[in-house]
């Protein structure tokens, strides 16, 4: 092929290429759609222990303080509400939830707030990603028996 | 050709973790001492209730009261007692106060202890009377009083009595008011005027009161016995015999005098 020949078939590629790259482009500005997605907040919550053993204590005595850190892992701001079940030993042997208090500052017993067996307010406004401590403490009623009991704490957040 | 994506995300509003608490309830006692004594958490420290219980009151002499001790026994407590001296009294002690040496009027206690001796004196047989229409005083030998009580007294009175009945004509005493401390004697110097007509069979009885200016009195009593048998009948004798004198004098006095009377009548002209 002589050089006439050679040029006009590159000029030849090069137009057919552009005009399917202007298609392209056509068909391209012709296929556009905006898309967008909105992802709501969701709540979390962790604890440093899922356990809180008070030892042992004596008849009409009160137990030391124990911490438990409370960890929102959620995605917003939430506050954590706190109840609680009534202690139970073997057999008949149990007293009332009441006996436990918790607080969000180290103090004594008395300046506690009584467990109740519905979901109050303990932690407001707990960044998300942050987390607070929850101090507890209980006391043994006098003339209580002799016995090993338990408790369930509940920690909620609510967002 | 148009490509829709979606995307869904459901969204958590609460969640919850569970804390489970654990006690150990025992029956808690302190440290059985006496610092910390009893049940938890009543634990009582027994040295605040060491100490003086109860009211004043004379023992021995003293005015005491009563000290408690306490001690521990595990999970109780209890106390053991000694009378602790509060005042030591010289003088003794009456109604929870030590006495003093004032020279009388003050209380007595009502327990009075006397001692007197001898218990019984026999009358001097030869100061009996020599007639029944003789009175006589008669001195009799000391008697003592011996004070071995706890208290001090100041008014002592002795008379002698006849059934409890102080005669007239019986009654005599000397030195009839003195004071008589805690634990001393005195001697008591008794005059007893027996009448005319006495029975000399009958026992006569030295009554001692003791008082101290209030209501507070004890009577011990010595008895008086008479003579022995023999020195009572050489007596009636004595008597009878001069019972008889006097009789046969009164006679003869009387016969004389008639006879006198009778020779006077005789010479009247």
């Amino acid at each position: 092929m002589d050089k006439t020949g050679k040029t006009n078939l590159v000029v030849g590629v090069v137009v057919a290429m552009l005009m399917i790259l202007a298609t392209f482009v056509v068909l391209a500005d012709a296929s556009v759609v905006d898309a967008s997605v909105t992802v709501p907040s969701s709540c979390g919550i962790s604890l440093d222990q899922s356990t809180a053993a008070f030892g042992s204590v004596g008849t009409g005595a009160e137990s030391s303080e124990i911490t438990r850190t409370v960890s929102n892992t959620g995605s917003t701001t939430a506050n954590v509400t706190i109840e609680g079940s009534a202690w139970d030993g073997s057999g008949a042997n149990t007293f009332v939830v009441g006996q436990t208090k918790y607080a969000l500052s180290t103090g004594s017993y008395a300046s506690k707030t009584a467990l109740t067996g519905s979901p109050v307010q303990h932690m407001t406004d707990v960044a998300n990603g942050g987390s607070d401590d929850s101090f507890l403490q209980m006391a043994v009623p006098s003339g209580q028996a002799a016995d090993t009991y338990n408790q369930n704490i509940t920690y909620t957040t609510v967002c | 050709m148009i490509i829709v994506l979606v995307i869904c995300i459901l969204p958590v509003l609460a969640d919850s973790g569970v804390v489970v608490g654990t006690v150990i309830v025992v029956n808690a006692t302190c440290d059985s001492n006496k610092t910390s004594c009893g049940i938890y958490p009543n634990c009582t420290d027994l040295t605040t209730l060491d100490g003086l219980y109860g009211d004043l009151y004379c023992s021995d002499g003293n005015v005491v009261q009563i000290y408690r001790e306490y001690y521990c026994t595990g999970t109780t407590y209890d106390y053991n007692i000694s009378e602790q001296i509060q005042q030591n009294c010289t003088y003794g002690c009456v109604d929870e106060t030590c006495k003093s040496y004032t020279g009388g009027g003050i209380n007595v206690n009502d327990i009075i202890d006397f001692e007197l001796t001898p218990r019984e004196i026999k009358y001097p047989s030869n100061i009996f009377p020599s007639s029944p229409e003789e009175t006589v005083t008669i001195i009799f030998p000391s008697f003592m009083i011996n004070n071995i009580g706890k208290d001090s007294y100041f008014q002592i009175t002795y008379s002698c009595y006849n059934d409890d009945n102080c005669m007239n004509g019986w009654c005599g005493a000397s030195d009839n008011n003195f004071q008589i401390l805690q634990g001393d004697s005195k001697a008591i110097n008794l005059i007893c005027t027996i009448p005319e007509n006495i029975k000399y069979s009958e026992q006569y009885t030295l009554k001692v009161l003791v008082t101290n200016g209030a209501d507070r009195q004890k009577s011990l009593q010595a008895t008086l016995i008479t003579a022995d048998e023999k020195t009572i009948l050489q007596v009636l004798a004595s008597r009878e015999r001069n019972e008889k004198i006097k009789n046969t004098v009164y006679i003869v006095g009387g016969f004389i005098g008639l006879v006198i009377l009778l020779w006077w009548i005789s010479k009247i002209p």
